[in-house]
This record gives C-alpha cells, sequence and structure tokens, in this order.
C-alpha cells in the first residue's frame, strides 16, 4: 500500500539519525549550543551560526497548526490519491520550529490554524515510522 | 543608467499546446520547441544563426542533463559561441538569465545573446511529460514528500491559507485578477485559453489543494520562447524597435533563518534592488507582467513591489482596473495562467515577451495605451517551510537606452 510512495533514504547521516529516533518513538529537532537556535530540518550544522556543535533535542511532540491544507487530488503524487482528502499541514512545535506532516485522527473539516496537535508515529513498514500529528487531548 | 550598451533586440514565441487534450495539436521534442523559438527569435531581430556569438539556457527541467546548454548549442547549429550560461532557478529564470546576459554584453564579451526557455510538461502518451523540480536528495526526499506534499499547489495552498488566516478573505479579487487575465488571453492569438470565465466558474472550479482550485493553477503546455540582447552597436545595423533594460534586482532565499512567514517572498527586495538602479519607483509604471503560477502569488507581490500595505493587496486589487486598458494593466497577454506555463524552463518568458510586444507597441487588441515603460517578475523555487525564494525584477522600457 506503501511501496510507491516517496519514503526518507536514510543513507544520509544526519537523516538516519532523524529516522531512527521517530521509528522509535522519539521525535527529534537540533539546537545549537552556541547560539541556543533550534532548527528543523536537521543539518550537520547550525544554519544560524554555522557552529558544527548542533545537539539533538528530544521533542515533547506537542504544537499547533501553523497552516494546512486539504488535499483534493493527488496531482504530483498519485500514489496518495486513495488518502485523498487529506491534510498536508506545518506544525509548530512548542520547542519553536516548524515540521511538515500530516493531521491525522480527525476530519479535515475539524483541521484549522491554531489547533492543538500531539505527534502519533505512523509505523508504514517495519523499521519506518513518521511522525504524523493529531488533535490534542488536553489543551 | 547600468545598462546603456545593451538593448533587447528580439522575442518569440510558439504556439502552446496540451496534445493530450486537444489531439488536433501536434507533439514536438522539447529540442523541436527550442529550435522553434530560436528560429523566430532571430527573425524577428534580423539576424542569422550564425551571427549569433552567445546563448543563454533556461534549464528546462530537473531531468536535464548536465551540459545541457552546449548539447542544446550543437543541436541547433551553432558554432564558436564567446558565451554559453544557463539558469537553474526554477520557474522564475527567464529574468535572472536575460539580465545575466545583459552584464556579458555590457561588458564587451559577446554583441549577441540569444536566452531561450522552453518546456514539454504535457506528452500525449505519458500525460506529465515533467515533473515538478523537487531536489532529489534533501530536505523535500527526507521530510516533505513522505507526507503526500503535492508539489506547488500543496505549497501555495498553505501560503494562501496562513495569509487570509492573518489578512482576510481574498477569494472575490483573486477571481478579479484570474477573470481580467483570462479576457486578456482571448486577446493574445499565443495564449491557451481562448474562452472568457466568470467570477463563478473560477469560485466553483475543481477543489485541489484547499483553498486552491483548478483555475488558480497554472496551465501546464508545450512551448518555447526567446529574448535576443544585442549590444547598441549591433542593434543600431538591425532595423529593430529597441527596449531597454531601466534596471533589474535578484534576491534568493528570504528569511532563511527559520521560516518567518508563509508568504514573504522576498521580491521586496529585489524591487528596491531594481526601483533603485533604474531611480524609479512603483508608480512610474504602465504595466506589470507578474509571474503568476498562483493568483496569491501576484497578490503577495503586488504588497512587496510597493502597490499595497501588506495585507492590503487585495484591497488595492478590488479598488484598481487591472485590465489592458485600466488603471494598472497586469498580465496584459493573459499570464502564465491563461497563457500556458511551458514548464520550469519557459515559464517566466510569458512575462518577458509580452513587456517586448506591449513596448514596441504590438499588443493589438490587448494594447495598453502609451505604453513606455513596465515591470516584469520572475518567481520560482520552492523551499522548506517557506512558498517561493528565487527573485527578480526588471524595468523594462521602450527605446534606446538613455
Amino acid at each position: 500500500m506503501t511501496a510507491d510512495r516517496p519514503l526518507p533514504d536514510r543513507d544520509a547521516t544526519v537523516d538516519a539519525q532523524f529516522w531512527a529516533a521517530a521509528s522509535e518513538g522519539r521525535l527529534l529537532v537540533q539546537e545549537c549550543p552556541d547560539c541556543e537556535n533550534r532548527q528543523f530540518f536537521p543539518r550537520e550544522w547550525c544554519h544560524f551560526c554555522g557552529s558544527e556543535a548542533v545537539e539533538w533535542v528530544e521533542s515533547e511532540g506537542s504544537g499547533h497548526v501553523h497552516t494546512y491544507t486539504v488535499i483534493r487530488r493527488a496531482t504530483e503524487l498519485p500514489a496518495f490519491a486513495e488518502d485523498v482528502p487529506y491534510v498536508v499541514a506545518y506544525v509548530e512545535l512548542d520547542e519553536g520550529v516548524r515540521v511538515c506532516s500530516n493531521v491525522v485522527g480527525c476530519a479535515p473539516a475539524a483541521v484549522e490554524i491554531g489547533l492543538p496537535v500531539e505527534v502519533a508515529f505512523d509505523r508504514v513498514t517495519e523499521d519506518l515510522a513518521l511522525p504524523k500529528f493529531r488533535p490534542s487531548e488536553e489543551e | 543608467m547600468v545598462l546603456e550598451d545593451t538593448v533587447i533586440a528580439g522575442v518569440g514565441e510558439t504556439a502552446k499546446s496540451r496534445p493530450s487534450e486537444r489531439n488536433d495539436q501536434p507533439y514536438h521534442t522539447l529540442e523541436e520547441y527550442f529550435w522553434r523559438a530560436a528560429r523566430e527569435t532571430l527573425a524577428d531581430a534580423g539576424l542569422a544563426f550564425t551571427e549569433i556569438d552567445g546563448l543563454g539556457v533556461a534549464r528546462p527541467s530537473v531531468e536535464t542533463p548536465y551540459r545541457y546548454p552546449m548539447m542544446l548549442a550543437e543541436t541547433l547549429g551553432f558554432e564558436d559561441l564567446a558565451w554559453v550560461t544557463v539558469t537553474d532557478h526554477c520557474g522564475g529564470q527567464a529574468v535572472p538569465l536575460v539580465t545575466q546576459a545583459a552584464q556579458a554584453i555590457e561588458s564587451g564579451v559577446v554583441d549577441s545573446i540569444l536566452c531561450l526557455g522552453a518546456g514539454t510538461p504535457k506528452h500525449p502518451e505519458k500525460g506529465s511529460g515533467e515533473v515538478f523540480p523537487r531536489d532529489p536528495r534533501g530536505f523535500d526526499r527526507e521530510y516533505v514528500a513522505p507526507f503526500g506534499m503535492q508539489g506547488a499547489n500543496a505549497l501555495l495552498a498553505l501560503a494562501q491559507q496562513r495569509y487570509t488566516h492573518e489578512y482576510g478573505p481574498v477569494r472575490d479579487q483573486l477571481a478579479e485578477v484570474y477573470v481580467t487575465q483570462r479576457d486578456h488571453a482571448t486577446r493574445n492569438p499565443l495564449a491557451y485559453f481562448d474562452e472568457p470565465v466568470t467570477a463563478e466558474e473560477y469560485k466553483n472550479s475543481e477543489p485541489i489543494a484547499d483553498p486552491i482550485r483548478l483555475f488558480d493553477c497554472v496551465v501546464p503546455v508545450n512551448a518555447g520562447f526567446g529574448v535576443l540582447l544585442a549590444s547598441t552597436d549591433l542593434a543600431g545595423e538591425l532595423d529593430v524597435d529597441p527596449v531597454s533594460i531601466r534596471g533589474f534586482g535578484h534576491s534568493y532565499n528570504p528569511e532563511v533563518a527559520q521560516q518567518r512567514t508563509f508568504y514573504g517572498m522576498g521580491i521586496e527586495a529585489a524591487a528596491e534592488r531594481a526601483y533603485g538602479m533604474a531611480g524609479l519607483g512603483p508608480g512610474e509604471m504602465d504595466f506589470l507582467q507578474l509571474y503568476d503560477d498562483y493568483p496569491i502569488v501576484e497578490l503577495f507581490q503586488l504588497e512587496e513591489l510597493g502597490y499595497a500595505a501588506r495585507g492590503e493587496g487585495a484591497d488595492f486589487v478590488a479598488e484598481t482596473d487591472l485590465s489592458y486598458a485600466g488603471d494598472l494593466p497586469l498580465n496584459t497577454g493573459g499570464g502564465q495562467l491563461c497563457v500556458g506555463q511551458a514548464g520550469v524552463g519557459g515559464a517566466a518568458f510569458v512575462q518577458v515577451v509580452e513587456a517586448v510586444r506591449q513596448l514596441r507597441g504590438e499588443g493589438g487588441r490587448r494594447q495598453v495605451p502609451g505604453a513606455e515603460r513596465g515591470l516584469v517578475t520572475g518567481v520560482g523555487a520552492g523551499q522548506y517551510g517557506k512558498n517561493l525564494t528565487a527573485h527578480s525584477v526588471g524595468i523594462l522600457e521602450r527605446g534606446w537606452p538613455a
């Protein structure tokens, strides 16, 4: 069912660490000890100050919807056609970074900007889970 | 005046087709569109293939092989070129290609450069011959595509959604933009769409990615375009109606230090550079040819180019007649939304070629009365958590450089 969908290529070192953690149910973001900024997507360096000393921080997994769209037609990635309508969102984590993901566990019409959400890992293969988000149970 | 030795001496544009839908339309290869565009552009300037000493190529798609410009030069039949350049700025690369080429002429390296853009996103059997040029090894593959992001349609839906959350509804005003451009397209024999639509038809078109609907999306077509730049010395020997470049500006990757907004574009910085070079401001333009992959992108640009404060673009559209004969003519040939978008290679050429036609008084039934000066833009390259990140502005003027 997910065979022809794009999946992360976990060969690259920094991405391998992110996806290994996600597959264990942990959502990671990066923090720079030198300038104290956090960043997403992961890289080997700090994109604010250029430091090589970036560290992983485990996210609490809670945040809110910064913006979203309800996909009605799979124009570019046809493998997702069976899922429509589905929600693609950028979630602003409480740690201060924005993560591209899906909002699941509710009707698309229930999603709005500002909706509190929490991470819900979706196991797509034996060794890979995607961090998705569902409406928070506590607000 | 910075570009004092360079003019645009010719333009060319092929017919548009989507052969999978209209089977009477022929399918040409990408190279054939380049050739047709080259032939028309050179004929427009009155130059032979053998008289050209520079070639600029807008990268057609992500599948384009490296060394493509040299392969294309050989395929088209150019020999001993003194300058070959290529741009790789996604859909908005026509303006940067033209301004790069102008620099080569200005510095005396060459006397003429033929800038070409073409694309064949529609194939009669395959349906879609090209894909949106995403980074095959990067953030998109790792952190975007696995969640089913559907290309630019979804990306601009995210931007429009956030913008309307902060500033209010824009649907009626975007309808106005689209309906106006459709009317312009009916006046342009080379536009893909030749029938008008109503605001209701726009607003009720098929939902694609909320709030983006079908008529918000650019129409992919197969086509080729060309712009010929020449030194004033060379152009003076030709029978041409010259157009000069009064100013230009570029801006790449605004808001790189984390995404602040989804709708901030950085064309504001590009415009500041262009206005500064030209010594002109937004009030001095006779028309705008704005990159229009989506109507909302035009609204963002109207704000950043200085026509309306942030959040007030919709009010500006409501108060302004954007038709070819109106207060501030916008995308007078129909724009990419209605002329068609020939992949990322041909995309923004729609804006540049139409601007030149208007300045030469060749707009026919869509001619802007007394057009002396206009502003063109190019925008491309969606990035992680931002909409589009490669921005360019050109200010073009009728006649020889002052």
